[in-house]
């Protein structure tokens, strides 16, 4: 709440007028919803239609257009900042929606995701978003590949928004107001420089986990080799009550010291459990979770671990390259990354 | 912020900041008169009720700041007049309202586990006054309502201490300038069954607002069609229509209530004498939807630049008939 009163980013008191004056620059921040692109014929009025259960829906997609004028953008066009994602779902109701999602950045090649999430324990409504920790930032003619599946029944008709705030640097007042325009520009390459290394994921098991009545199994979440995980909070949705534990597959350091229930601590997207200190997984560990069903009957769960992946090397494993003549393959990997964030 | 702990350079000794005495947090309520108030049936459409202006008045023993609304209907109160129920609050002492017209009390007031947390405090000076006026805009039956205001009070005992002065002096700037700030549309937003609306939110010439949460509620007797979203919207700047969205977004992908406003990424700055168009299409078939949309934001007093400042009319070089002459 202390950041909501916070008005010192907008105003400042220009003691020779004896006035608060706004800053120009935020005039040219706008908040902002990205839908389905309009360009997909399938889209009517930000309606997309998932097929029933087992069908296959081709993906759509959440696309940021260049604008600009003049070049005054300095080729930074108008990225989009990701902070929340937002859906509703008609047909069978935003609280009971039963698809997954899988998020792929098309123009990157990165997917956001290592397996489809439920759409559940990724997004949520505008009373309670689910606010990313890590945004995502879109740049100009940068496309979000969406592909939707639905877990079971009939068709439904979805509306999918990514929440956040657009830029527009290359507004013509900014040749009146210059060095508010070049401070917008500055932030606006940081936060480009900053994509490179960082960027939001959604960690999940390969599938959703289904238990018999009472019975315990173990699975794994894989992060892949090609950056480090840090694990933010936790949601999952599932069809009854379980209790779970997690621990680094390799190993065995474990989160808890026994088994934790979900009434306890599981969220779902709107209000997620969230890791008191973040959790970071290097590049080429896994974890494993342990499920015990405790409604009595089959039970079937999703369960999402949100975070952001860091495409930098530890400082440790880079000294240890140095003196490794046979590196390992996720070693490897670590090398092709960017450069170490500041 | 005051800081629980203080240490004796001294002697190294660790010690309660005496100030946690005199900065304390507590309620301001209204008069016992006007708790609960009670405001009577609308007695036409369009015809609002009004109830006894509600004066809140800051304490006599220091300056208190508010930060937080809370409010709710006795439990006889029908479903209708709850929804309809609205507000204007009048600052006296600085004579400004917090609103460009009356606002439903449940885009003001939030509950006690999710009370409205003001984007902008209150800052109440000794016996400063606020009037709530209450209005009533349902027919169908009286409003029983109580309210408080949460924040804090700087009693007179820490103004011993430069930090609390200077604070307050600092306060006292920021209240000539802010306060929260509600603005709703210019009229009210009835979308016909099925079909579409424009709607504006005009901002004044003094102020430039800082817009942090969007709220909105509706009523629709309808049963066919999407029921559970109800309309969508989509915004754009009026001044330069510039679109927020690519796509029309439903009632609850864009706005909460006052429990849980939705809380824009980006606090929209709106420029004086400017406003949001707002184009709305109803997804209820068979009837209309009356939509509120408010957003809740902070309102800064700008000094109003004269247009002509600077600048110097010439006669004109050669001298024109007088007009009207022959």
């Amino acid at each position: 709440m202390a950041i909501l009163r916070d008005t010192s980013k907008f105003f400042y008191w220009d003691a020779a007028r004896r006035m608060y004056v706004p800053y120009y620059r935020n005039k040219e921040i706008l908040p902002s919803w990205m839908g389905f692109s309009e360009q997909d014929p399938r889209v009517a009025n930000g309606v997309f239609t998932v097929l029933a259960a087992p069908g296959n829906t081709a993906p759509t997609y959440f696309s940021q257009p260049y604008s600009s004028v003049e070049g005054l953008d300095e080729n930074l066009g108008t990225p989009f900042e990701v902070q929340n994602l937002i859906f509703a779902d008609s047909t069978d109701g935003t609280a009971a929606a039963n698809f997954t999602a899988l998020f792929t950045e098309i123009g990157d090649t990165r997917q956001l995701m290592n397996f489809p999430c439920h759409i559940r324990t990724i997004a949520g409504t505008a009373l309670q978003p689910a606010i990313l920790r890590e945004p995502l930032i879109v740049p100009s003619r940068h496309v979000i590949q969406a592909v939707f599946t639905k877990i079971a029944g009939g068709a439904t008709n979805i509306r999918m928004a990514l929440g956040g705030r657009q830029y527009f640097p290359w507004a013509p007042e900014f040749l009146r107001y210059k060095s508010e325009g070049e401070d917008l520009k500055g932030r606006i390459r940081a936060m480009m420089e900053r994509r490179l290394t960082v960027s939001p994921f959604w960690l999940t098991t390969d599938g959703p986990m289904v238990l018999g009545a009472g019975t315990q199994a173990d699975f794994l979440l894989k992060p892949g080799n090609d950056a480090q995980f840090e694990a933010f909070a936790i949601a999952a949705v599932s069809t009854g009550a379980f209790a779970w534990s997690l621990e680094d597959a390799k190993t065995f350091s474990t989160l808890m010291n026994g088994q934790v229930t979900s009434v306890n601590a599981t969220g779902n997207a709107l209000f997620p459990t969230i890791f008191s200190t973040p959790y970071v997984l290097p590049a080429d560990k896994r974890f494993r979770l342990r499920v015990l069903d405790l409604s009595g009957n089959p039970n079937t769960i999703w369960f999402t671990i949100w975070g952001r992946k860091i495409y930098a090397p530890f400082m440790e494993m880079r000294d240890a390259l140095a003196e490794t003549s046979v590196p390992t393959m996720a070693d490897q990997q670590a090398l092709l990354v960017p450069a170490p964030m500041e | 912020m005051i800081p629980t702990w203080v240490r004796d350079p001294k002697n190294d000794n660790l010690f309660i900041n005496d100030l946690r005495k005199h900065v304390k947090g507590g309620v301001l309520v209204p008069p016992a008169n006007a708790n609960p108030l009670v405001v009577a049936a609308a007695p036409a459409a369009g015809i609002p009720t009004l109830g006894m202006p509600v004066v809140y008045e800051g304490p006599q023993d220091g300056c208190r700041e508010i930060y937080s609304m809370v409010g709710a209907f006795d439990a006889a109160t029908l479903a209708d007049p709850q929804a309809r129920f609205s507000v204007q609050i009048d600052d006296q002492a600085y004579r400004r309202r917090y609103m460009n017209r009356d606002i439903l009390v449940n885009h003001v007031f939030g509950t006690p586990g999710n009370p409205l947390f003001l984007p902008q405090p209150i800052w109440l000076e000794n016996q400063q006054v606020l009037i709530f006026q209450f209005l009533n805009n349902s027919i169908v039956g009286a409003a029983t309502f109580r309210q408080l205001m949460e924040g804090r009070t700087f009693q007179a005992q820490s103004l011993s201490r430069s930090e609390v002065t200077q604070l307050i002096g600092k306060k006292r700037r920021e209240a000539v300038f802010f306060n929260p700030f509600w603005l709703t549309s210019d009229n009210p937003i009835i979308i016909p069954a099925g079909g579409q609306t424009t709607a504006f939110f005009s901002n004044a010439r003094d102020y430039y607002l800082l817009l942090r949460y969007i709220i909105r509620s509706w009523i629709s007797t309808g049963i066919a069609g999407d029921v559970n979203e109800a309309f969508t919207v989509r915004f754009f700047d009026a001044t330069n229509n510039r679109p927020l969205m690519n796509q029309p977004m439903t009632a609850n992908m864009m706005g909460g209530n006052s429990n849980f406003p939705y809380v824009l990424p980006q606090p929209w700055s709106i420029e004086p004498v400017t406003s949001i168009r707002a184009d709305f299409q109803n997804l209820i078939t068979d009837q209309p939807t009356e939509v509120f949309l408010t957003f809740c934001g902070v309102g800064c007093f700008v000094a109003n630049q004269n247009p002509w400042e600077g600048t110097r009319v010439d006669q004109p070089a050669v001298t024109t008939p007088a007009y009207g002459a022959p």
